[in-house]
């Protein structure tokens, strides 16, 4: 009995490294690479036009009108983004409506983000550095400590490895007196000095409050937002712009995007559906990308085989929008093929930091390739165990390389 | 009388070549057995059955009234082995090896091995791996004795030992297995050493049983037979009841049969093949049982 | 007769489990010296920040991931190249103990030697990092080796099963199997990275058990 059993353990381990290593292998093999197209909005034409990599490494320049252009004439459609080799070339024109185009003005006007998969709560040590706000020197200096924020806020010193019970004292009256309470529960920060000036933390609360803390002068300056409490907020992000527009953005759990803006932390809500639901943001699955340029604000949201691409004004109403689809991966030959040889699959990638050990069932293509690894074992070996069959069954292809690899003794 | 050991149609292919057909064998309680043959006649793949290594394509082989691929451990305890090679832990020294098998069996007898071992001469931290092929002879046959068990299989005991060990195992043995009526199986190559210790043998030849009989009257039945007959070449052929086996030197006939010569003169003048000058050549048991076997 | 097998692994093992032993100690050692070496020379936030944001750490202690790999084949190998050489498994399926409880025990002991390694080398890390670190920073690093120690005790399992069995031909198969199996443990690259840990775990929980059909296959001959 532990004998067969030991055997279908075996087997069991085969079927484990199969389902890890063939699919990704036959992808490899067979798949061939889509090359996403760029999408973008010409403020010259009015109009969204398409760069996409084309045979023999060439790229092919047009609109969604059908025009097609050379690389010099699609650059200067999009003096926002290629305003560099524009001025080297001596092609930028000197106004787009109204606006001056010097490669230092359109620097200064534009901002950009984006929300990848992996940005959300990756995996991290709890620990954060807390800048002067307003340094003695040019620039922003790293702190002498960091910080821990749960039940309550602790700095620590990394020399001693010890508590500064002071200045933690000091901040947890601070963030007390401004009505926070804790535990903590988004904390938000960027933690760089390669910033021109620092916006401290974004921190939300045990009742979903969001406070503004900084240090300026040593001392904690801790403020309470209105932002609303039953935001559901998944994550926040936060850069420093000399723009001054906003602080940063806030991703909640129901895939909305806020603009966090100045000075009164007021929430501008980008748009992240559309009328068509498979192209509604996910956060899980998609990015999203926030562009702001001096004359409107582009918005993609990249998934699987589509470019959703809205274009707001300064007022963040929406002026464009275009779809542009490929064939996603799942639709792809080789990823058909596959889902008929393999019943499943097992993979640890996930868009998300993790490492996950995962399995995707290909329901009905995959019963194919069950039925014709039963029929294979029944036909060019017989006299089995029924439990082979039953593990062909459910595993395919992987078990019958299990079984036919590992001949049972008896 | 007992059967200590029972052997019933004892069958083995390896893929598809036939090594072992219908062997049927039996060994009594208190005696010592012999298989003998050449290589490749079965010997190894019957001794592996036994020793509960190989299961058998078909057919039984008791060992204790169980099958030996699965005896229980109870039965092994009363089963001393003699590997091929006189196998044994050779990472232990001679004192960690009598301390580790000591603790599987409740009748261990340390004197029997510390005796044995007392008479190499070697400091008890002294490795296996370290000893000579006789040395380790003995460690092994010391372990055994001490585990004092019913029945010892003993795999080709002789291989690798130089004529003074080997006498030495044998003594032992005998010693051993005759003052405390135990059960010996054994398979050898050298014939004389079997000769002294065994009460029965079988002798295996290809795909067949040749002999079963005491050895003893192994060499007091089967006799040698030469005559020169240039023209008999060729007529005379193996049967199983007049001639055993027969060679052909130049002109010079030898006969190797369990007949007299009395019957053997009658037999080949039925032949027609007239042999005046045919006599009988006494043989050792060696030559017997290659005159039995085949030179080849 | 467990005690006499723990003697008979024992006897095999004792120069590794010694050997390993030191050799985890001088590591830990070594990675004192790194760590004050790097805080000395980075400084201390700064060395922190590098800990936090680009997983320095993980990079130092190498020896964490490679030490339970280096003791879990040493130990397969030890154990049970002897045994296998010469058919000197023979020896062991003789004796008066079923060939399940003797190779589930071999394995187990051999495993029992191997915890006790990875449980040291856990404890001295532990201890090593306790001394410069914080307890947030601690607790990422000693979750993060987990799946390191999983890949140990992996390749100890899938070693021995693999030098139990007699036909290379199955040896093969299974080496491709083991890597494929161990290679799963070493996935991640910053701290704390693995979800569903317990999959994992529970992979390699039931390794063990592949020995039976290995030694299954000798007793009958199979090759």
């Amino acid at each position: 009995m532990l004998n067969k059993l030991s055997r279908y353990i075996i087997i069991g381990l085969i079927v484990i490294v199969a389902a890890l290593y063939l699919p990704d292998f036959f992808s490899m093999l067979f798949d061939k690479k889509v090359n996403k197209p760029r999408l973008d909005y010409s403020a010259v034409i009015d109009e969204f036009v398409i760069a996409r990599a084309a045979k023999m490494k060439k790229t092919e320049y047009r609109d969604i009108n059908g025009n097609t252009y050379s690389e010099r004439e699609f650059f200067k459609l999009l003096p926002f983004t290629y305003y560099a080799s524009l001025e080297k070339w001596q092609e930028l024109m000197p106004e787009l409506k109204g606006f001056k185009l010097t490669p230092r003005n359109i620097r200064k006007n534009s901002q950009f983000f984006s929300i990848k998969t992996k940005y959300i709560d990756p995996p991290s040590v709890p620990l954060y550095m807390m800048f002067e706000a307003e340094p003695k020197y040019a620039q922003l200096s790293i702190p002498d400590d960091v910080f821990r924020l749960n039940t309550k806020i602790e700095f620590i010193d990394p020399v001693s490895n010890s508590v500064i019970d002071e200045k933690s004292t000091r901040f947890q009256k601070a963030m007390l007196d401004a009505g926070f309470i804790f535990p903590a529960d988004v904390i938000a920060s960027n933690p760089t000095n390669r910033k021109p000036f620092d916006e401290g933390f974004f921190i939300s609360d045990a009742q979903g409050y969001v406070f503004q803390l900084k240090m300026i002068k040593d001392e904690a300056v801790c403020v309470k937002t209105d932002i609303d409490p039953n935001l559901n907020i998944r994550q926040i992000f936060v850069k420093e712009n000399l723009r001054k527009e906003f602080y940063g953005w806030i991703l909640t759990q129901n895939n909305e995007v806020y603009l966090i803006t100045y000075d009164k932390y007021e929430l501008v809500q980008l748009p992240s559906t559309c009328s068509e639901e498979q192209y509604n943001y996910n956060a899980d699955e998609m990015s999203y990308r926030f562009f702001t340029y001096p004359i409107n604000k582009h918005i993609q949201i990249h998934g699987d085989g589509f470019i959703k691409m809205m274009v707001l004004d300064n007022d963040f109403q929406p002026i464009a929008e275009h779809l542009e689809t490929w064939i996603p991966y799942a639709e792809r030959p080789a990823s058909l093929v596959k889902q008929f040889i393999f019943p499943f699959e097992l993979f640890t990638y996930m868009p998300s930091k993790y490492v996950k050990l995962q399995i995707e069932f290909f329901w009905w293509q995959g019963l194919i390739g069950i039925g014709v690894s039963l029929l294979a074992l029944v036909l060019f070996s017989r006299k089995r165990p029924w439990f082979d069959y039953v593990i062909v069954l459910f595993t395919g292809v992987f078990g019958l390389i299990g079984v036919l690899l590992i001949k049972p003794e008896d | 009388m007992e059967h200590i050991i029972e052997c019933k149609n004892l069958t083995h292919y390896y893929g598809d070549k036939l090594v072992l057909n219908n062997l049927n064998l039996q060994v009594e309680k208190g005696r010592i057995f012999g298989i003998l043959g050449k290589n490749g006649m079965g010997k190894t793949t019957t001794i592996n059955i036994l020793m509960g290594f190989l299961r058998p394509t078909s057919g039984q082989c008791l060992v204790f009234g169980e099958e030996s691929h699965k005896l229980s451990p109870l039965t092994r305890q009363n089963i001393g082995l003699l590997h091929e090679g006189h196998l044994a832990y050779d990472f232990m020294t001679i004192k960690q090896v009598e301390k580790f098998y000591s603790q599987f069996f409740p009748n261990w007898k340390p004197d029997y091995y510390w005796n044995l071992i007392g008479k190499l001469g070697l400091a008890d931290n002294h490795k296996i791996r370290n000893m000579s092929c006789g040395q380790r002879s003995q460690v092994v046959l010391g372990l055994i004795f001490a585990q004092d068990p019913e029945l010892l299989i003993l795999d080709d005991y002789s291989m690798g030992l130089d004529p003074g060990y080997r006498a030495l195992f044998i003594d032992y043995l005998q010693e051993h297995v005759r003052e405390k009526n135990k059960t010996v199986f054994l398979t050898s190559h050298i014939i004389q050493d079997v000769e002294k210790v065994v009460d029965d043998t079988i002798i295996m030849g290809y795909q067949k049983l040749l002999l079963k009989m005491p050895l003893a009257t192994l060499k007091k039945s089967f006799h040698r037979f030469e005559f020169r007959n240039q023209r008999a070449i060729s007529a005379i052929h193996v049967d199983d009841e007049n001639v055993t086996n027969v060679e052909y030197v130049n002109d010079k006939i030898t006969l190797y049969s369990f007949k007299s010569l009395k019957d053997i003169k009658v037999y080949l003048k039925t032949l027609g093949i007239p042999a005046d000058d045919i006599t009988e050549i006494p043989m050792s048991l060696e030559e017997a049982f290659i005159g039995l076997t085949g030179k080849y | 007769m467990l005690k006499a097998l723990l003697y008979k692994e024992w006897i095999k093992l004792r120069w590794a489990v010694i050997a390993i032993a030191v050799l985890t100690v001088l590591s830990l050692a070594y990675s004192i010296g790194m760590i004050n070496y790097y805080i000395e020379f980075q400084g201390a936030l700064r060395n922190w920040m590098f800990v936090i944001s680009k997983s320095l750490l993980l990079r130092n202690i190498i020896f964490v991931k490679v030490l339970p790999l280096i003791t879990g084949l040493a130990f397969a190998l030890l154990q049970f190249v002897p045994e296998m050489a010469r058919n000197r498994m023979r020896l062991s399926y003789h004796l008066p103990i079923s060939e399940k409880k003797l190779l589930l025990s071999s394995v187990g002991i051999g495993f029992m030697f191997l915890l006790a390694e990875i449980v040291f080398l856990f404890f001295g890390l532990w201890l090593v990092i306790s001394l410069s670190y914080p307890v947030e920073i601690i607790q990422k690093i000693l979750i993060s080796t987990i799946p390191w120690f999983l890949g140990g005790s992996a390749i100890y399992f899938l070693t021995s099963f693999i030098i139990l069995e007699s036909s290379w031909f199955y040896r093969i198969v299974y080496g491709i199997i083991a890597y494929g199996l161990i290679e799963l443990n070493f996935r991640a690259s910053v701290y704390d990275q693995y979800q569903l840990l317990w999959i994992l775990v529970l992979i390699v929980a039931v390794m063990p058990l592949t020995v039976l059909f290995s030694g299954h296959r000798f007793r009958r001959g199979t090759k």
